[in-house]
């Protein structure tokens, strides 16, 4: 995976996993900062990039999970 | 048709008694303490549920009954937490320092809230990936 998507993705997961609520405003402009640059660099518009990435979000963390981690609920 | 006006009128009073506890400087140290409690507890919840969505439906595919029950579930969890932004807003909330705390959790429920609602296809989502950062393989491993 190309890092600039690979840092793209890291920043939008830190977001989406902090627990500390005052933390969560700091690492969205970070991440969309990151969007900003992605999209500044691609010519692709920021939105579009955004969906992109939060469509990709969940595969991206199920193919990192570790090896023999369920990938549907109830699955053994 | 008085009794409602007159039962309409109870309640506001209580409500502001509730939210303002220090307003008329005669408000009750444990009014305060209970409105606190309340806000902390739904954080806890808030916290419960955020985490049980990265299990049920991020980290695993989830059934289509988890993903209708979690939408409904979603949407509570963001109409209560704007409810309880305007609540800690108030000036005269004793635990300033929630007001982050809130809107940091409303920030990712929308987020949720946004990424349930994205109308943008796999097929879609890959060919700008695709596009933005060539010589993907697509499948997400990182290397």
């Amino acid at each position: 995976m190309k890092p600039e998507l690979e840092g793209l993705l890291r920043a939008y997961d830190a977001f989406k996993v902090t627990p500390e609520g005052p933390e969560a405003a700091g690492l969205r402009a970070i991440y969309e900062a990151k969007l900003d640059d992605a999209a500044h660099s691609t010519k692709i518009r920021k939105e579009a990039l955004h969906k992109a990435v939060m469509q990709f979000y969940p595969r991206w963390v199920r193919a990192n999970l570790p090896p023999g981690f369920p990938k549907k609920l109830g699955q053994l | 048709m008085v009794a409602p006006r007159v039962v309409f009128c109870h309640f506001e009073r209580v409500k502001t008694a509730a939210i303002l506890p220090k307003a008329s400087g005669e408000g009750s140290p444990a009014a305060a303490t209970t409105t606190e409690t309340l806000v902390r507890t739904w954080v806890g919840l808030c916290d419960d549920f955020r985490k049980r969505e990265r299990r049920e439906i991020i980290e695993q595919i989830p059934s289509s009954q988890t993903l209708a029950e979690y939408r409904e579930e979603l949407k509570w969890m963001i109409r209560a937490a704007r409810s309880l932004l305007n609540l800690v807003g108030d000036p005269d909330f004793p635990a300033r320092q929630l007001f982050s705390e809130i809107s940091g959790k409303l920030l990712q429920l929308e987020d949720s809230w946004e990424s349930l609602n994205n109308p943008m296809t796999e097929a879609e989502a890959d060919a700008i990936l695709q596009k933005a950062f060539p010589d993907e393989t697509r499948t997400g491993r990182t290397a």
